[in-house]
């Protein structure tokens, strides 16, 4: 620990935001390694501004301190400069509670939200000297993962020793006396791995055999030793109100980006939007209470000093008790504290709630039509209208804001030129609302930012089965985007094309691509998220020497009857389901919000017999 | 009622900005639940600012800040922030500021800094230093270098021989006038030694009444600036 601390004294001055590396935030856990029987080190794979920011990681750090024999810490993936500097240094990745180096720890949690951080993992831990393929690990750390990403967690598949799947606050402690009692009974590596195996939402990739038919898809799966489930069921919290909850947030002194009180309002959406991954592996719905709520917020306020509160889940509008909340939460709060409700959706139930919330206009509005017209936000299940839109924008521009973020996608299924013209016309739509009003209510020049992401068909929806859009036709698209929003006051943004399919690759993967992700960080690949950092030229040369097949992993059409690499992985939402789904959209039909009524999408069947969704 | 601190940024928190650094002044003054005065406006804040912004990666002794306080005195204040403050910062002082005193930035006319000596300085390298007319330095800003004289910032330099190493004590001219930084004079005395390593702790900040340099706190006294 000194000497890494020694170390850091010559490096820091010389990297730059050197608080990213130095910990000691108010609110961390420290305990004596003598009082504790096993040490968990939290690793988020991209900067610390971006994890900090992460509500699970914070969750599990608060989850996992509150055992008298657990000391968890954090570490982040160093930016490139510090990156070198600790590696000319010599100085091994450590941890910020106690600069301790990663290779000390019993367990190693990476919390994988999105596939572009893969490359950070094999990096981070090649800077803490640890073997990259669990096969290698004879001792030392078990390198584990839990996440949104890994619902397909095949394409890590060779590097992790176990994924979490699923919520983590009853697993991880699960899990931890499982590791605990093969501790102590002297258990072999894979002896502990077949036991965590029995823990709900478990999955060691080394206990799991993939055979693969000529054609490289997958013909069969099978678990390599007796006792070991084949299908890995992802694991649910039931009772969010039961749930534990970090009572004192750690305060970075840094500038994060989600730098306030967060409250989770519920977990899951009943919407169903056929393109969304959260949407369809949160389920079920499963909020929290009013009371519990505001005694969260008063608290977390009171142990950070923040002055915002976030009102954050899937769709906050849907929370069935939006308006008593506010009123609670603006009753129990100092009157300088705002509240700020970030992914509302654009009915007319969202917009009774913009007076009291939000009140940093400059922030401008978020509003996500999602497609151009009526027919493809049918197709993927998008249940808004052009009206909707149009009242929401008036119902904004009304009450001052000036500033509007329209959020859409391209590479659809079925999706024509006459979509992405939609995408225009809902533009000028959204300006004529704001040239209507009357002048006194548009003192400034309206502001316009239209955001167009590509779609990246993700394991576990409707779209699983569904073609990704190839590069050139994404640059079409985005040029043509770019002639039709030519408009005073608009400003496009777009998603690099390439970054789309690569992400496309890991999302849909299998265990071989591991191969091209490794050859990717030797060459020098990581942070590939992060536009200075991402490196096309060194991701294809990584396909084509390991002959990895980008297309066939990637972006092609999987056929109905296909085996898909996650199939094994039961998110609840069965796969016939999710097929309906697909079908639906094909045929542009839509599928109503499940609280007016039971859909059977089978995510019931993990709350057990006697449960129904709320 | 201006209530002004003096309080330690030690070095665990020395590379934390000064942004970063008011933020969390903000919210540590939020925790302790003070009753400070908040800016009228669209986005209210607390009435407070800083005396003068510290490098990032120096320590100090000697920073002051000044809030907008009613219904509470000095020392209370200083009792109550002093325990919401997280670890590397701690109250040392405070006071009430007369009515009409200067805001502590527009009052700081010198700050004291020790540093590490560079390796093998003599006392008469350093007295030999403050007997030149001119000590030209490179100056590396945004745009640019530039050459800048800092004799006149210097006021007094001493070298202290301590169990933990030499040290340079320097007083420097500080705020909008020959403010001359101490990474600046570690330069004339080591030139091309590369400083962004270098340990400094600024130790006090001074205004001047009477003529003389006072510590800052003394804006507080009772027979006022």
């Amino acid at each position: 620990m000194t000497s890494i601390m020694g170390a850091l004294d010559a490096i820091l001055p010389r990297v730059r935001k050197p608080a990213r590396y130095t910990g000691g935030e108010l609110n961390i856990v420290r305990k004596d390694p003598a009082d504790v029987a096993v040490r968990f080190a939290i690793a988020f794979p991209d900067l610390y501004e971006v994890g900090m920011s992460n509500l699970g990681l914070r969750i599990l750090y608060d989850v996992l301190n509150r055992r008298p024999d657990t000391w968890c810490e954090r570490v982040f993936a160093p930016w490139i400069d510090m990156e070198g500097e600790m590696r000319r240094a010599g100085v091994p990745l450590y941890t910020l509670e106690s600069y301790t180096p990663l290779d000390r720890f019993d367990m190693i949690g990476f919390s994988l939200g999105y596939e572009l951080g893969y490359t950070n993992v094999l990096n981070m831990l090649d800077m803490a000297g640890i073997p990259l393929f669990a096969e290698n690990r004879a001792g030392g750390p078990f390198v584990i993962a839990g996440g949104s990403s890994t619902v397909n967690p095949e394409p890590l598949a060779p590097f992790i020793d176990l994924f979490v799947i699923g919520d983590g606050e009853e697993a991880l402690p699960e899990l931890i006396d499982v590791y605990r009692a093969c501790k102590e009974l002297g258990a072999s590596r894979e002896e502990f791995l077949i036991a965590a195996s029995g823990v709900e939402g478990c999955y060691a990739p080394s206990l799991h055999a993939v055979d693969y038919g000529e054609d490289g898809r997958i013909r069969a799966r099978r678990p390599l030793r007796d006792g070991v489930p084949a299908t890995v069921r992802r694991r649910v919290v039931r009772s969010l109100d039961a749930a534990p909850w970090p009572e004192k947030p750690i305060v970075p002194y840094l500038e994060i980006v989600h730098d306030r009180v967060t409250l989770e309002l519920f977990r899951g959406c009943t919407r169903g939007c056929r393109f969304c991954q959260a949407g369809m592996i949160y389920r079920p719905i499963r909020e929290r209470s009013v009371d519990t709520l505001t005694e969260q917020a008063v608290r977390a306020l009171t142990q950070t000093g923040y002055d915002e509160v976030s009102l954050t889940s899937l769709s906050s509008g849907d929370y069935s008790r939006l308006p008593e909340l506010i009123g609670r939460l603006t009753a129990s709060t100092h009157p300088h504290v705002s509240l700020s409700l970030p992914s509302l959706r654009i009915d007319a139930y969202a917009r009774e709630y913009m007076r009291d919330v939000s009140t940093d206009r400059k922030a401008g509005l978020t509003l996500a039509p999602e497609a151009g017209t009526q027919r493809l936000r049918n197709v993927i299940n998008k249940n808004v209208t052009a009206e909707d839109l149009r009242s929401s924008a008036r119902e904004a521009f009304e009450n001052g804001w000036d500033r509007v973020k329209l959020y859409f996608m391209i590479g659809l299924p079925t999706e024509t030129d006459e979509d992405i013209r939609g995408i225009a016309d809902m533009t000028r739509d959204v300006i004529g609302v704001y040239r209507e009003l009357p002048a006194p209510l548009r003192r400034r020049r309206l502001s316009v930012t239209v955001s167009v992401s590509t779609l990246v068909p993700k394991p576990h929806t409707p779209f699983q089965w569904a073609a990704q859009d190839d590069v050139p036709a994404m640059h079409r698209k985005q040029r043509m985007l770019r002639e039709l929003l030519r408009m005073g006051g608009v400003k496009f943004n777009w998603h690099e094309a390439a970054v789309s399919r690569l992400e496309g690759i890991m999302s849909r993967g299998g265990r071989p691509v591991h191969r091209a992700i490794l050859r990717a960080w030797e060459l020098g690949c990581r942070f590939d998220g992060w536009m200075e950092c991402f490196d096309e030229a060194k991701w294809n040369r990584a396909f084509e020497e390991t002959g990895v097949d980008p297309e066939f992993h990637g972006a092609r059409e999987r056929d109905s009857d296909e085996v898909l690499p996650w199939d094994f992985i039961d998110t609840g939402v069965k796969r016939a389901y999710l097929r309906s789904e697909y079908e639906r959209a094909l045929r542009g039909e839509t599928t109503g919000d499940c609280r007016a009524g039971c859909l059977g999408c089978g995510v019931s069947s993990l709350l057990g017999e006697a449960h129904a969704c709320e | 009622m201006r209530v002004m601190f003096r309080f330690e940024k030690g070095p665990q928190v020395r590379f934390i900005s000064h942004l970063d650094l008011l933020r969390a002044m903000q919210r540590a003054l939020l925790r302790a639940g003070l009753p400070i005065v908040w800016s009228q406006g669209f986005h209210p804040h607390p009435e407070f600012s800083f005396a003068m912004a510290l490098p990032v990666g120096a320590e100090s002794t000697g920073e002051y800040m000044e809030v907008g306080i009613t219904g509470c005195g000095a020392r209370e204040a200083a009792v109550r922030l002093g325990a919401s403050l997280g670890p590397g910062l701690r109250i040392l002082d405070s006071g009430e500021l007369l009515e009409g005193a200067p805001s502590l930035m527009a009052a700081v006319t010198a700050s004291d800094w020790t540093l590490q000596a560079p390796e093998g300085l003599r006392a008469d390298t350093l007295e030999a230093l403050m007997r030149h007319r001119e000590i030209p330095v490179e100056k590396t800003g945004k745009d640019g270098s530039r050459i800048v004289d800092i004799r006149p910032g210097i006021l007094s330099l001493s070298l202290a021989d301590t169990p933990a190493g030499q040290f340079v004590q320097a007083r420097l001219s500080a705020g909008s006038r020959d403010n001359v930084s101490p990474y600046l004079l570690y330069k004339a005395m080591r030139p091309g030694e590369d400083t962004a390593a270098l340990r400094v702790c600024r130790r006090e900040l001074y205004f001047v009444k009477n003529r003389e340099l006072r510590p800052l706190i003394e804006l507080a006294c009772k027979e006022g600036w």
